[in-house]
């Protein structure tokens, strides 16, 4: 279900007047990406799905004082963000052992099915690091900018380029076998020739 | 120039190569494949994000602790028939402050007062008020608006004070009490009425009479509870 601007207006406003449908129409609208974006965060599912219960309290905590000033969506995903954050940093104080994956390569059908291709990818983004995958997710998938993960993250904005690159090459490492796809390659190499 | 290292690589995707690197760049198919591959990658995992559909979180699982929070405070059905509930109330604060009208204006006209004045006039007042029917401009009316709506609120106060038509046989606490809750219901209604319209004309002067009405109605209350058992409640 989508809800279309005039509507998203109403059906927030009868939400912030406690009106069940309304909060399950904006949640039945959203949940998809903003829990997908909590998944990304995370990396383990169990534990993403415990942290988006709490995100989606918080985002109905914080409905009176949406204004309308950004999309909601957008509005929602910083709420998200923040409250995923908060919690991978309760997380980490009781866990403080990191998983490393060791292997290097993840096997997948390269069937060209956008479903599986987007599960290989989110796999590969949770073999990453906590910290590379945050910033991975924040400044590549949600468009934040240094300065802004340095803020949320409590890390330079050089430490938030640091872990981007680093991210990025581990994901060039797992997901070689899509990343080096021959037919678009040729196309982005004249994109790299004509932007140097 | 030797190749560029991986995490250099990656960074290029979306940064500017130095001249160096740039030089190395248009001379090595290795390093131009490899940022190219770094890009497509990055598109990759922007397009991959609209695809995850399934909901992690559970809506059902959630309600206990909305409705413990007070986010939501019924199933649709029993707020719509709530809804309702209000409107009636509201309708009834319409026909009330209309009766309220009608008696100021079928006895005599009370002058403008200031707020808490109201009780001390004593009946039979002339009036002196000419209500204004043209009006110079939006903030003229605006202020005629405000000066009525306070008016009307301390007439109402006034009448129910001196109304002895209230005072039916009968009329004891609990009959009083009865009234206050209906009363507090009204206020409850035009209150939510005013939320969603803030600018009703017609919302705001019914709150003022309601209200006007329940401090006349508290007064009254007053004389027949003791003081102590009033501020209980």
């Amino acid at each position: 279900m989508t809800i279309s601007p005039p509507a998203d207006q109403i059906t927030i406003r009868r939400a912030i007047n406690g009106d069940e449908s309304a909060l399950r129409a904006i949640w039945k609208a959203h949940a998809p990406r903003v829990d997908a974006l909590v998944l990304r965060l995370v990396g383990d599912a169990d534990q993403a799905a415990d942290v988006a219960q709490e995100v989606w309290i918080q985002i109905f905590r914080a409905l009176p004082t949406y204004r309308g000033d950004s999309q909601f969506s957008t509005w929602a995903h910083r709420i998200a963000v923040n409250r995923t954050l908060n919690a991978l940093r309760s997380l980490r104080r009781t866990s403080k052992a990191e998983v490393e994956i060791e292997e290097d390569t993840l096997s997948v059908e390269h069937d060209g099915d956008r479903l599986l291709l987007a599960q290989t990818i989110d796999e590969a983004v949770q073999k990453l690091s906590p910290g590379a995958r945050c910033v991975f997710v924040l400044h590549d998938v949600e468009g934040y900018t240094h300065e802004e993960i340095a803020t949320q993250l409590g890390i330079t904005s050089g430490g938030s380029k640091s872990q981007l690159f680093k991210a990025r090459a581990r994901l060039r490492r797992l997901l070689a076998h899509l990343a080096d796809a021959t037919s678009p390659a040729k196309e982005n190499e004249d994109d790299v020739a004509s932007q140097l | 120039m030797s190749h560029l290292n991986s995490e250099r690589l990656a960074a290029l995707s979306d940064d500017t190569p130095t001249p160096a690197e740039s030089a190395h760049i248009t001379t090595c198919d290795a390093c131009t494949a490899e940022i190219a591959a770094y890009r497509r990658l990055m598109r990759m995992a922007v397009a991959a994000q609209s695809d995850t559909a399934k909901p992690l979180s559970n809506f059902d699982a959630l309600l206990p602790r909305l409705r413990a929070e007070g986010l939501t405070s019924a199933p649709a059905r029993h707020r719509a028939i709530r809804v309702w509930t209000s409107r009636i109330a509201a309708s009834l604060v319409l026909v009330s402050g209309g009766v309220v009208a009608g008696r100021m204006t079928a006895t005599k006209e009370l002058p403008l007062l200031p707020k808490g004045d109201a009780v001390a006039v004593v009946a039979g007042t002339p009036a002196t008020t000419t209500v204004p029917t043209t009006f110079k401009s939006v903030d003229d009316a605006a202020l005629v608006l405000s000066a009525s709506q306070q008016s009307y609120q301390n007439a109402a106060a006034f009448i129910a004070a001196q109304d002895t038509a209230s005072h039916f046989v009968g009329m004891n606490q609990n009959a009083y009490r009865t009234r206050l809750v209906v009363l507090d219901q009204m206020l409850a209604a035009t209150r939510t009425g005013l939320y969603q319209a803030p600018q009703d004309p017609v919302l705001n002067q019914a709150f003022l009479a309601t209200q006007g009405a329940r401090e006349a109605t508290i007064r009254q209350y007053s004389q027949v509870l003791p003081t102590k058992r009033l501020e209980r409640q």
